[in-house]
């Protein structure tokens, strides 16, 4: 019915935007604002995947002509007893890491949620390793544990116990990279632990008390299960870190001694800017990449079953 | 009105995990010392425990860090002051650190802003505008989320060498300047605004870009901050890329400065631990300042990364 | 302003259509309210009209410029939010302020155009406050206030009441309407609530399913519905409506006996509102039904009564979430009877049916036989 208005209108009606339409839809829009991000991920991250494919089917030095070697690298690997090492000494160092910090850290997390003296206090210490820079824990950490003046050697002494080799021993080096790396590491899985508690409604543990509960069991029953998901978070990605572990010690043992830290991504940079086998060494980082994500789909997949998630 | 996730961030913040805590449970009625603090105390101690020794011994003289058992450095205060002044000039002029410290002020805060603005740019048109390909867009930044950096950094070497960055503090700024955690991150985030205010924007005159500035950034504190605190935090302390993208001194940021310094310094302990003191300040202090802000950062990264 | 066979389909297998060639013209300073069920597509005519929605084809007129192709902000509309999408960070002032800045408006007008706006919505005392510290009929006349102080050609309020409570919509609404008269700008309202669009608007567009189904005054679209849904919609309780059949000039629905003469045989529906029943022996000679009374609403001026009479209902579906009645039941037909009643449950109420207030429609498309069924 008001068709025909609409109708007699038309004829002078400007019809307006045509150049809008084109330069402010969406779609320019968008790709406009994601350019900055398309270029630089693209340009440092997806190309560098694909080429890293490329690399680890090479033999390559970085500066001669490539060759290349289709598996080679892989097959090498697979028989190259050093490799097997490190993977070996990777696993037993993720296998104390992780579940060192995670255990430490529900433990420390419970205590510090909650309303105590000096609070802050604890609570600084505790993060400030967080913000420390890997070198300079590995630095201090050295001194802590040098074996000719260091404290703790004192402090063993002082407690009738013989003087201990730590970094310089190889049957000790690896144990003191996980001590080391707990250390840096607590912090922040107890902000992660804090976040969950704090996500954990005061009613439930309440409503636990009046059923009857005692606190341990209604920790047990109640907190724990909730904290599920930040625990599967942490397992995972300490888990990640764990496999990539590598500053540390680069600045205390440069994977000795005797090759006792020498762990996969240590020898990857061994392979890669000491002996310049960067084909090789892409190799390893592709069997890493494999590894971290083998382990994680695992995790997940044990994580669902056991994992309570809310909501 | 406000939004949703900003609340939560606020009551992660200020009702407890920083700060004062929130009252828990029936214990906090109770007067008389925890048992808690049993467990707390030697775990705070041995937290800060090493950051004590590291003072004490930049405080110590060179003899005294040779002899065995330790022993705290003789003639407090007067002589620690003097040791100390000592040492940090000693790791001063031994080694750059000035230039260190200003590299990585420089790229640090590069990058920083970098990912602020980029990664809010990608992040919003990744959750709020139609584009053609936007899925698989998205898809591939998650995909290079995932993927380790030893995987890449022989490949992002050579293109940086190519591209003539290498030893440059270029290298360190350029292939950092956004971040797929950052994307990721403020792309949740956007996802739980509510979409009528940017609507309302619009009507109201503002084009996207205005829209994003002016009305989306500014409630944006949280996850802002933790973008922000994250790629700081993260830029300050790298040391592989710069081991392998740097090798002229001058161009070294902090933590590649002193890692250099223990190759030459491994004996001299005391200026060693000067100098690992004066590279650690910097971020401890904005830490102390504003730790609430990095806890949230990290408890917000963690609980959504 | 002119919607000119506007459609919009979102995409989708298949796709939905929202709107299927609407076709709106509101006159300048006029305020046309959209009303229409739940998911008709109110809203996605108004987002099209701002400039949120592309249209899939059809025109958008404002003044002398057709604007579908254009941004929002260069429509020159404002609009009014459901829950007010007031800018969080910003004060009041800031928050009234911010479409004068957007559109470069001298900074010593932005304020005195900001302050005055203020003044006549009565929250100047409010300027430096943040919406979180506003209740919800102050947020609202902020939001009001935001889209007016921009003097826009077109004005767009998408059930600005909705969220909040009763007394208070009461008085928002009447409000809305001073506002409107007194700014004098062209406006379209959308609601869900048709007491809202019968007391609000100088005409009332009722859709369906993306479609127009008549447009009007509030008394055109009450005393003359096009169609049986219009009928239905508007009113509460609804419009009692009954299947019957005509022959030879009479209808008839269970008890009820009707003459009209132009229809043709075969089957009808007829329509009557609560109102136009009363007691039988208050009107002798009109067509009576009788009532088995199920439900009395004391209201005290008046009294709703249900109750079940003879016949087959017929329903119209203006929610699809709502059950149809059983088969074969009874019809259901409710009754607004004047003052206090003596009425009981399980009463037979003889009911007489006010003959000019009788609607008929054609049983298979609805559409009502000629305007109204006069004797
Ligand atoms: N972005 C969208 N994508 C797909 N379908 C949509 C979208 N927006 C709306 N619709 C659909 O279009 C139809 C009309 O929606 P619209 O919001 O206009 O309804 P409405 O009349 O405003 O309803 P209400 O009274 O509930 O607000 C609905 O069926 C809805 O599901
Ligand atoms: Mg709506």
């Amino acid at each position: 019915m008001s068709t025909s208005d609409a109708a007699a209108t038309a004829p002078r009606t400007l019809r307006a935007g045509r150049w809008d339409r084109l330069l402010g839809s969406e779609s320019t829009t968008g790709w406009l604002f994601v350019s900055p991000a398309v270029l630089v991920i693209g340009l440092f991250g997806v190309a560098p995947i694909v080429w890293s494919i490329v690399l680890s089917f090479q033999s390559n030095d970085l500066v001669t002509p490539a060759t290349w070697v289709g598996m080679a690298n892989y097959k090498a690997l697979l028989k190259d007893p050093m490799f097997a090492a490190s993977v070996r000494r990777t696993i037993v160092y993720t296998l104390l890491f992780v579940p060192i910090v995670t255990v430490a850290a529900l433990a420390v997390a419970v205590a510090l949620n909650r309303r105590l003296r000096g609070m802050r206090f604890y609570r600084t210490a505790v993060f400030a390793p967080v913000v420390t820079s890997t070198v300079a824990t590995a630095i201090m950490f050295n001194w802590l544990l040098d074996p000719d003046f260091g404290i703790v050697n004192a402090l063993l002494v002082k407690l009738g116990l013989p003087a201990q080799g730590f970094f310089q021993s190889p049957s000790q080096a690896l144990y003191c990279i996980v001590v080391m790396t707990v250390w840096g590491w607590l912090g922040f899985a107890v902000i992660i632990y804090l976040a969950a508690l704090q996500g954990v409604p005061l009613e439930l543990m309440e409503a636990a008390a009046i059923d009857g509960a005692t606190r341990w069991r209604a920790f047990r029953r109640v907190q724990l299960p909730l904290l599920g998901p930040a625990t599967l978070f942490l397992v995972i990605w300490l888990s990640i870190n764990a496999l990539q572990l590598f500053d540390e010690i680069y600045v205390t043992t440069r994977g000795g001694p005797l090759s006792a830290t020498t762990v996969v991504v240590y020898y990857l940079y061994q392979q890669a800017f000491q002996l310049f086998e960067a084909g090789y060494a892409t190799a390893i980082a592709y069997v890493l990449f494999l590894g971290i994500l083998l382990l994680t789909v695992v995790q997940l997949l044990i994580g669902r079953k056991f994992v309570y998630y809310r909501s | 009105m406000s939004y949703v996730a900003v609340e939560r961030a606020d009551t992660l913040g200020a009702a407890g995990v920083s700060g004062t805590a929130p009252l828990q449970g029936p214990e906090t009625r109770r007067r008389r010392p925890s048992g808690w603090h049993l467990l707390l105390v030697p775990v705070a101690l041995l937290m800060i425990f090493p950051f004590v020794w590291l003072i004490i011994t930049s405080a110590s003289t060179l003899a005294e860090t040779r002899v065995f058992p330790p022993t705290l450095p003789a003639g407090f205060p007067v002589t620690w002051i003097q040791n100390l002044v000592h040492n940090y000039r000693e790791a001063w002029t031994q080694a750059p650190f000035g230039r260190w410290v200003l590299n990585t002020t420089i790229v640090t805060f590069t990058v920083v802003i970098g990912n602020l603005a980029f990664c809010s740019l990608a992040g919003y048109a990744l959750a709020r505008l139609r584009f053609f390909g936007r899925t698989a867009l998205f898809l591939v930044i998650l995909a290079t989320l995932m993927v380790p950096f030893q995987v890449v950094m022989i490949p992002v070497l050579l293109i940086c060498k190519y591209l003539g960055m290498v030893d440059t503090l270029a290298a360190l700024v350029v292939p950092n300047l956004v971040t797929p955690f950052g994307i990721f991150l403020l792309r949740q985030f956007f996802k739980t605004l509510p979409v009528e205010i940017e609507e309302a924007a619009r009507i109201d005159g503002a084009t996207r870009l205005g829209t994003l500035v002016k009305v989306l950034l500014p409630s944006m504190a949280a996850p802002l901050a933790t973008v922000g605190i994250m790629t700081m935090l993260w830029s300050w302390n790298d040391f592989l890329w710069p081991l392998i993208a740097i090798t002229s001194q001058d161009n070294m940021t902090l933590q590649l400065g002193l890692s250099s310094f223990v190759g030459s310094h491994v004996t001299n302990w005391p200026v060693l631990m000067a100098g690992t003191v004066m590279t650690q300040i910097p971020m401890l202090l904005i830490f102390l300042v504003a730790q609430r802000w990095f806890v949230q950062s990290f408890a917000s990264s963690g609980v959504k990364g | 302003m002119i919607l000119d066979k506007v459609r919009k389909e979102f995409p989708g297998k298949p796709p939905m259509v929202a709107l299927e060639g609407l076709d709106l013209t509101i006159a300048d300073g006029e305020l046309l309210i959209l009303v229409g069920p739940s998911g008709c597509g109110k809203t996605t005519a108004l987002r099209c009209v701002a400039g949120l929605e592309q249209p899939t084809s059809g025109r958008v007129v404002i003044g002398d410029r057709e604007v579908q192709d254009l941004p929002s902000r260069k429509r020159d509309v404002a609009m009014v939010f459901q829950n007010y999408a007031l800018y969080p960070h910003l004060t009041v002032y800031g928050n009234l302020a911010f479409g004068l800045k957007e559109h470069h408006v001298p900074k010593p007008d932005i304020d005195r155009r900001v302050r005055e706006m203020a003044k006549m919505l009565g929250i100047d005392r409010l300027l430096d406050r943040r919406p979180a510290q506003l209740s919800g009929g102050q947020s609202q006349r902020v939001a009001m206030g935001r889209a007016l102080v921009r003097e826009p050609q077109v004005f767009l309020l998408d059930e600005p009441l909705s969220n909040l409570d009763a007394k208070l919509r009461g008085q928002m609404r009447s409000e809305i309407l001073q506002m409107q008269r007194r700014v004098g700008v062209t406006s379209l309202y959308v609601t869900h609530d048709q007491a809202e669009a019968m007391t609000l608007g100088d005409r009332i567009a009722v859709i369906n399913g993306g479609v127009l189904q008549q447009l009007g005054t509030p008394e055109e679209v009450f005393r003359r519905p096009r169609n049986a849904f219009v009928a239905a919609f508007m009113g509460t309780p609804s419009m009692n409506l009954l299947r019957g059949t005509a022959e030879d000039g009479t209808v008839s629905a269970g008890d009820l006996r009707v003459t009209a003469a132009w229809v043709a045989n075969g089957p009808v529906i007829v329509g009557f509102r609560p109102e136009s029943l009363a007691p039988a022996e208050e009107a002798p000679g009109v067509p009576r039904l009788e009532m088995v009374v199920d439900v009395v609403e004391e209201l005290g001026n008046e009294t709703l009564v249900y109750g079940d009479v003879a016949g087959e209902i017929a329903t119209v579906t203006i929610d699809a979430t709502l059950p149809a009645p059983l088969e074969g039941s009874r019809a259901r037909v409710a009754a607004r009877l004047k003052g206090f009643s003596e009425v009981r449950r399980g009463d037979r109420l003889q009911l007489a049916v006010r003959d000019e207030s009788m609607h008929l429609f054609d049983a298979a498309t609805g559409e009502a036989l000629a305007a109204r069924a006069r004797s």
